[in-house]
């Protein structure tokens, strides 16, 4: 059944466009932090605490090595985007922004807004994701039937997806609090903690939020709010049971980030930006119909 | 490229087994967080009814104080700038350095020109104080005080 599940056929286009989207958004992404990863990684050594394959290091790198390798990430994921020898950039993208971002958190703090990106990069970059839309296929004939080739990988996108958020909830039961996370109470206190950072080290001067202040007036919202981010972050794995559920998880995952951001003033970029969900979706609709290239015929002259 | 079932199943298990697998850190006593394969700690921890943070304030000459970006202390985002004042507050050599760099650096760019010493404090906020609009802190620890360079320091 597993194996059933795993292999859904699914069609190139579908992929291809979760290729384009996610390669598009980690491109912007990498751009719009470049003073901010040339200038960490530029600061004092002993703020260095690296994660994940950082952990190779004894030492940083020298700033120009960081810019370096921040550039050559920049030429494979758009090349990664383009779908341009995808062979190579394809993992080549994977790996560079799996670098990129590990370096870039080991200088303050684990940003796990970060933590998908690298995962579902590496995934369809390792994956025949510039099959049918890329500039790779304009040398190719495109496939025009799903096959589990280009289904996996959706799979296994949204996998690692719930996953993500199951532990999330897991980290919260187990956490001081228990089960009593869900009554509202910590959710609020990390709002306050939250703002009373941003006041005093950014001097932001924001105060509270309007949402904060609609949910201080009745404030039973905040168990409401808390009780059902936990059970949307236990239940995600069922969003894997059926498409429809799939879609209708998604929706209601975003919207948890949009009332983290309204309420908290967090963003979680890549969440916000729709695309960790985009495999749930049939995403070939949106791409514009190409004429699908004959294969000759069997006998035909040539 | 993964062409074939077979490797695309093994890979399959290996993602979904090393992304799952941070599970268990929360039945360690001391939990560690790594990057991209995490156990999602995030908004998890019991927080105390007042809490402290470690931060830059000014004193200017009529006696006030304001409290000072964190941005004054270099590149960086909030998140490093935050580590990097609570390391310097836990030896007084260290919170004496960075006082001077800044009250040096807003000298030299001639920048708030109100504030005629830097402290490096850390004060404790009551949390349901930020809800009331409250912005005043029960606890005040100053770890190093430096003053602005030609600024009359009261």
């Amino acid at each position: 059944m597993i194996r059933c599940w795993f292999f859904t056929p699914a069609p190139a286009r579908r992929l291809d466009a979760v290729r384009m989207m996610l390669g598009a958004y980690t491109l912007r992404y990498l751009v719009m932090r470049w003073r901010l990863i040339s200038h960490t990684a530029a600061g004092p050594r002993r703020n260095f605490r690296p994660v994940g394959v950082a952990r190779l290091l004894r030492r940083p790198l020298p700033i120009n090595a960081v810019k370096t390798l921040t550039i050559v990430n920049y030429g494979a994921t758009a090349a990664f985007t383009a779908g341009w020898r995808h062979r190579t950039t394809g993992p080549l993208h994977a790996l560079l922004t799996l670098w990129t971002l590990t370096y870039r958190n080991s200088w303050s703090m684990v940003f796990h807004n970060d933590n998908l990106v690298v995962l579902h990069g590496a995934i369809v970059g390792v994956s025949p994701s510039a099959d049918a839309v890329s500039l790779d296929a304009r040398r190719l004939s495109s496939p025009t039937s799903p096959s589990w080739r280009y289904g996996w990988p959706l799979q296994l996108a949204n996998a690692v997806t719930v996953i993500t958020y199951a532990l999330a909830a897991v980290a919260k039961l187990r956490g001081p609090l228990g089960l009593r996370w869900a009554s509202g109470s910590s959710l609020r206190d990390q709002v306050a903690v939250d703002g009373i950072r941003k006041s005093a080290l950014v001097c932001s001067g924001d105060g509270l939020s309007p949402a904060v202040v609609l949910i201080e007036r009745r404030p039973e919202l905040w168990r409401l709010l808390a009780t059902g981010s936990l059970l949307l972050e236990l239940g995600a794995p069922l969003a894997l049971v059926d498409r429809r559920l799939g879609r209708a998880w998604s929706v209601a995952a975003w919207s948890m980030h949009v009332g983290i951001k309204a309420i908290m003033r967090i963003t979680f970029r890549y969440q916000l930006s729709g695309i960790t969900y985009a495999p749930f979706f049939d995403l070939e609709r949106l791409l514009p119909p190409i004429a699908a290239r004959p294969l000759p015929a069997m006998g035909a002259a040539a | 490229m993964i062409e074939r079932q077979r490797t695309a199943a093994l890979t399959g298990l290996a993602t979904v087994a090393a992304v799952a697998l941070p599970i268990v850190q929360n039945f360690r006593s001391a939990p560690r967080d790594s990057f991209p394969i995490s156990h999602y700690p995030m908004f998890s921890a019991a927080r105390p009814e007042v809490m402290t943070v470690t931060h830059l304030v000014g004193r200017t000459g009529s006696g006030g104080c304001i409290d000072l970006p964190c941005r004054l202390l270099g590149p960086g985002g909030m998140n490093q700038h935050r580590k990097q004042v609570q390391r310097a507050a836990r030896r007084h050599d260290r919170s004496v350095r960075l006082t001077d760099r800044v009250a040096k650096h807003l000298a030299r760019r001639g920048a708030l020109t109100e504030v005629t010493a830097v402290q490096l404090v850390t004060r404790g906020y009551r949390l349901d104080d930020w809800f009331e609009g409250i912005w005043c802190p029960v606890t005040d620890i100053i770890h190093a005080t430096s003053v602005v360079p030609d600024r009359q320091f009261a």
